[in-house]
C-alpha cells in the first residue's frame, strides 16, 4: 500500500506549489493512471513516491514505512522496492544494453561487484532472460544509445524486471513514442502489472490509452486531485475539469465554449 | 557608426599614450634592432643538426614524459573523486562542496614553479620534485574542469541509476561518468601536454628531462645538439596530440 499524505511541494517560495494537500492512497495491485496537463505536479508526485524529490510538508509511506523520513541506507532499500522508467528513457548511453539491465540488481550485488563491472554468471543470465522477456535479448551486446525509442524504453523495462520491485513507477514513459510503439509498450506493461503482481502507477497525456490500461485513474490539477475513479466514472465533463485552460489562452483553439470539446480531441471519439 | 567613432577617438588616444609610457618606462632601445644580425648567427648555428647526442636527447625527453605522466595520472586519479565532492549537484553538502573549492582554488594559485622549489629540500634536483609539482598543480586544475563537467552533466541517467536503489558512488559512478568519459580524456591529454612543457621548464632549475638537456647546450652554446632538442620536443608536442585525438575517438 502506497500513501500520499498531504503532500505540498514547493520549488520556490514565489512560485505556485507543484503539490497542494495532496493525499492517495494507492493498493496493492492496482493500475494507476495519473492524468493532468503538463506542469499540473504528476512528476513531481511520482518523484515523491520514490523519494528523488523530498516533499516540502506531508509524508510518503509504503508499506506502512516512510519513505520521506527515511534514512539514507533505509531510503536504498525502499527504492530498491520500486522500479522506475523514465520519458527520455535515461539509460546510461556508452554502455551496452545488457550493463544498463545488470544496474537493477546494484542494490543487492556487493558493491565491489559493481565498482569493477564484474558481475556473477548469474546476474548476466537473470539480465538476458529479461532482455529476451522484453523482446529484445539480441540486443544484449549493443551500445544502448544506437537503440531506437521503444528498443531504450524495453531495456529500461528489462531494468526494472531483474530488479523485481512491488511497485513501479512510470513518468510519461510513452510520450516520446510513436502512438504504435507506445501502444506495444503500454501492453508489455500491463502485461508485466498482471504476471508480476506489480503495483503500478504511470504518468500518461492520453485519455484514451488511460482508460485501456488503467484499473482506477487519479486527475491532477494545480498540484490538487481533482478526480479519483475507475475508467469508465470518467465522463467528458470531468476530462473537461482535468484538462481545462486556467485562462483564456486557449481558448481560440477550441470549438464551443458552452460544450467540453477539448474531450473531444483527447478522447479521439 | 555616429556614437562609436565619437569614442574612437579618445580610445585610440587613451591606447597609443599607454604604448609609449609602457615603451619608455621598460627602456626599449629600438636602435639594437640592428644587431639582429647575431639572432641569425645563433639560428643558423643550428644548422646543420647535430645528432651526435640524440641518444641522450631522447633518453631524457622520454624522463620528461615519463614525469609529465605520473604526475598528470596521479593528479586525475586524485583530481576525479574531488570533482564530484565539489560539484553542487553531486557534493554531499554545502560546507564539503565550498571546502573542497576553496582548497582547489588555494592549491590552483600558486605557481607550478614555486610548488617545484618548495619540493626541491624534500626530494632534491630529481624527477620526484617535478612529478609532485605536476602532480598538485593538475589536483587543482582537473579537480575544478571536472566539477564543471559533472555539473553539466545531463542528470536523467543519474535519475534512473539512483531509482534502483544504488548507493551515491554507483550513481556517480554509472549516472554521471560515461556521459563525461570523453571529455576527461580531453582535458586529461591537454593537461598532459601542458605537464610536458612545464617539465621543460623545470629544466632551468636542473631537475633532468629534455628542458635540462636543452639549457645545458644553451649553456655551452652547442645551439646544432639544441636544435635536435627543440626537434624532439615538437615532434613529442604533436605525438601527444594524435593520441589523445585517437582515444577520444574510440570512446566517444
Amino acid at each position: 500500500m502506497l500513501q500520499f499524505i498531504d503532500l505540498t511541494k514547493r520549488y520556490g517560495k514565489a512560485d505556485p506549489p507543484a503539490l497542494q494537500d495532496f493525499s492517495l492512497t494507492v493498493e496493492e495491485g492496482e493500475f494507476v493512471v495519473l492524468l493532468g496537463r503538463s506542469g499540473a505536479g504528476k512528476s513531481t508526485l511520482i518523484r515523491c513516491a520514490n523519494g528523488l524529490i523530498r516533499p516540502t510538508s506531508g509524508e510518503v509511506r509504503w508499506k506502512g514505512e516512510s519513505v520521506t523520513r527515511a534514512k539514507k541506507e533505509e531510503l536504498l532499500k525502499l527504492r530498491a522496492g520500486m522500479g522506475m522508467i523514465f520519458q527520455q528513457f535515461q539509460l546510461i548511453s556508452r554502455l551496452d544494453v545488457l550493463t544498463n539491465v545488470m544496474v537493477g540488481r546494484f542494490h543487492h550485488l556487493p558493491l565491489w561487484r559493481s565498482l569493477t563491472g564484474t558481475f556473477p554468471p548469474e546476474v548476466v543470465e537473470t539480465a538476458r532472460e529479461a532482455l529476451h522477456r522484453v523482446g529484445i535479448g539480441h540486443l544484449a551486446r549493443q551500445r544502448a544509445d544506437g537503440l531506437s525509442g521503444g528498443q531504450q524504453q524495453r531495456v529500461a523495462i528489462a531494468r526494472v524486471l531483474v530488479q523485481r520491485p512491488k511497485l513501479l513507477l512510470g513518468d510519461e514513459p510513452v510520450a516520446s513514442l510513436d502512438p504504435v510503439t507506445a501502444d506495444a509498450i503500454l501492453r508489455l506493461l500491463k502485461e508485466i502489472h498482471r504476471h508480476e503482481k506489480m503495483t503500478t502507477i504511470l504518468n500518461l497525456h492520453d485519455v484514451h490509452m488511460a482508460r485501456r490500461v488503467a484499473t482506477r485513474i487519479v486527475g491532477i490539477r494545480n498540484g490538487r486531485l481533482v478526480f479519483d475513479g475507475k475508467p469508465e466514472e470518467l465522463d467528458e465533463s470531468r476530462v473537461w475539469d482535468i484538462y481545462r485552460p486556467d485562462d483564456d489562452c486557449c481558448r481560440p483553439f477550441l470549438v464551443h465554449e458552452s460544450q467540453p470539446p477539448v474531450s473531444h480531441v483527447l478522447l479521439r471519439v | 557608426m555616429g556614437p562609436l567613432r565619437k569614442k574612437a577617438v579618445p580610445a585610440s588616444v587613451l591606447i597609443l599614450v599607454a604604448v609609449v609610457f609602457s615603451a619608455w618606462d621598460a627602456e626599449l632601445h629600438f636602435g639594437d634592432v640592428t644587431d639582429i644580425g647575431n639572432s641569425f648567427d645563433f639560428l643558423s648555428g643550428m644548422w646543420p643538426l647535430d645528432f651526435s647526442m640524440a641518444d641522450h636527447t631522447l633518453e631524457e625527453t622520454l624522463i620528461t614524459v615519463e614525469m609529465a605522466f605520473l604526475g598528470t595520472v596521479a593528479g586525475l586519479a586524485v583530481a576525479l573523486p574531488l570533482s564530484f565532492l565539489a560539484a553542487r549537484n553531486t557534493s554531499p553538502g554545502p560546507v564539503v562542496c565550498n571546502g573542497v573549492r576553496s582548497f582547489l582554488t588555494l592549491l590552483r594559485s600558486i605557481p607550478e614553479l614555486v610548488l617545484a622549489l618548495i619540493f626541491v629540500p624534500t626530494f632534491g634536483l630529481e624527477p620526484l620534485t617535478v612529478i609532485v609539482a605536476i602532480f598538485l598543480h593538475n589536483v587543482a586544475v582537473l579537480g575544478k574542469l571536472l566539477a564543471e563537467l559533472v555539473e553539466a552533466a545531463d542528470p536523467g541517467p543519474r535519475e534512473a541509476v539512483a531509482s534502483t536503489g544504488a548507493r551515491d558512488v554507483l550513481v556517480a559512478l554509472y549516472g554521471i561518468v560515461p556521459q563525461i568519459f570523453p571529455n576527461i580524456l580531453s582535458h586529461y591529454f591537454y593537461r598532459l601536454e601542458v605537464g610536458v612543457r612545464s617539465s621543460l621548464l623545470f629544466g632551468a632549475i636542473g631537475a633532468g628531462g629534455i628542458g635540462d638537456v636543452l639549457f645545458l647546450h644553451f649553456k655551452t652554446f652547442e645551439y646544432a645538439a639544441m636544435a635536435v632538442d627543440i626537434l624532439a620536443i615538437m615532434v613529442l608536442i604533436w605525438l601527444l596530440d594524435i593520441l589523445g585525438a585517437f582515444f577520444r575517438a574510440k570512446v566517444i
